[in-house]
């Protein structure tokens, strides 16, 4: 079969992706396929009054607009983050037994941007950052205190962590002195994103913790770490 | 407004033009992309995709390449084609379908929308000779490989783009500039 050969089946979507890249190629240069292509599609458009008459089903219309205005809707993740401000962050720069790497001020102002469009975007209901803390290790991520309605959360945010196995969780840690205490599991999406809420205890202060860490663990529910730490950083 | 007029307006995100094309092309539109789909879920997924590409400008419409109808129309085609094919791979057209060449859907009296174009198709496609009449339907329809469409006429594979290609010009002849592109008629 030569080139000129294959176009029906490139028209008909019968190539497979190298054949068809390599069609394209021979299309550029051949003017009798390029004219017979356009006689092909010219025709489309007149064949198609050929089709039996379908009645379209009730509510098309308004379904088919509504989706298709809503791909326009900004959502959080496809909204490139606005350079802001960074919140005040109490950081101390202290050591922690896992070691603190300073971030890059990009990465920083990219990630308090994200969670600046998640905070107000997703909870428009006066949510306020305390500290803004970049994680360190082996993806993006952050740590936010907050508070809400009096209420305090520990918020942490993750881009680019690994997948995970079966029954594997990602959980956050708040330590004191070396000693950990649950504070919400999460999975991740296809993208590694992930996120946590977790509610503190309104009479424990952020003083009474010095680090928050990330952990892989095998399974939900452990009270004390048993994978390794993936993330973490110094409060 | 004409249908240029719109998707100028739709490109510049203008979401009454885009309902405008929408109320315009519904009906015809999903008669097409059921004709290929043959299913009503497929054919309204098919019509999304569509107005999401309009929308999105997923595939630009220029007007030096022909009509807009023939865009539309083709890129909608693409589209569908492409639906089929993730969603139900092992759709095709079965022989029995070949054998038996459905005459020409008859204009039902509700249907007056585009009754000209339907109107002067169908004769088109009636002064043409029953296999190229078949032909036709297997190429645009079913969308076949070369060599299934020479399978289901009986045809060696190299003679199948002869007879499209005569098929086509002779429905040109027989169409109105309306609905084939003025640069093709050369």
């Amino acid at each position: 079969m030569n080139a000129c050969d294959q176009l029906i089946d490139y028209f008909n979507q019968h190539l497979t992706e190298d054949e068809r890249i390599q069609f394209e190629a021979h299309l550029a240069t051949c003017q009798t396929c390029q004219e017979e292509l356009e006689q092909l599609e010219a025709l489309v458009g007149g064949v198609a009054f050929l089709s039996e008459p379908a009645e379209p089903p009730s509510g098309m219309k308004a379904r088919i607009l509504d989706n298709v205005f809503a791909e326009d809707e900004p959502k959080p993740k496809k909204v490139e983050p606005t350079p802001i401000t960074p919140f005040t962050a109490t950081k101390k720069n202290q050591k922690t037994p896992w070691g603190a790497l300073a971030l890059a001020a990009t990465l920083m102002l990219s990630l308090i941007g994200n969670g600046y469009l998640l905070l107000n975007q997703d909870d428009p209901s006066g949510i306020a950052l305390t500290e803004t803390v970049p994680l360190e290790g082996e993806s993006e991520g952050v740590a936010y205190l907050a508070e809400q309605d009096g209420q305090r959360q520990l918020i942490v945010q993750t881009n680019g962590l690994a997948p995970l196995e079966a029954n594997e969780v990602y959980q956050v840690w708040l330590l004191k002195d070396g000693s950990p205490i649950p504070t919400g599991a999460f999975v991740t999406d296809d993208k590694g994103n992930g996120t946590v809420i977790y509610p503190l205890d309104s009479t424990e202060s952020e003083t009474d913790w010095d680090t928050v860490a990330v952990t892989k663990e095998p399974e939900r529910g452990n009270t004390a770490p048993v994978g390794e730490i993936v993330l973490s950083a110094s409060l | 407004m004409t249908d240029i007029e719109l998707y100028e307006r739709v490109r510049q995100k203008d979401k009454q033009a885009l309902e405008a094309l929408y109320d315009r092309y519904e009906r015809i539109l999903y008669a097409f992309v059921m004709q290929l789909t043959k299913d009503r879920d497929l054919a309204e997924e098919a019509m999304q995709e569509v107005f999401i590409k309009l929308w999105r400008g997923g595939g630009v419409y220029d007007e030096t390449k022909g009509k807009f109808k023939s865009w539309l129309f083709t890129m909608s085609r693409h589209v569908t084609i492409d639906l089929i094919r993730k969603r139900k791979p092992d759709l095709q057209l079965d022989e029995s379908y070949a054998e038996a060449i459905p005459s020409p859907a008859p204009s039902v009296e509700t249907e007056v929308e585009w009754q000209e174009e339907r109107t002067q198709i169908e004769t088109a496609m009636a002064e043409l000779p029953v296999e190229q009449q078949q032909v036709v339907r297997l190429m645009y329809f079913q969308g076949l490989s070369q060599q299934k469409i020479a399978d289901a006429c009986g045809i060696p594979l190299g003679t199948v783009k002869g007879r499209i290609r005569l098929a086509l010009k002779q429905l040109r002849r027989h169409l109105s500039h309306d609905l084939i592109d003025k640069e093709v008629e050369r």
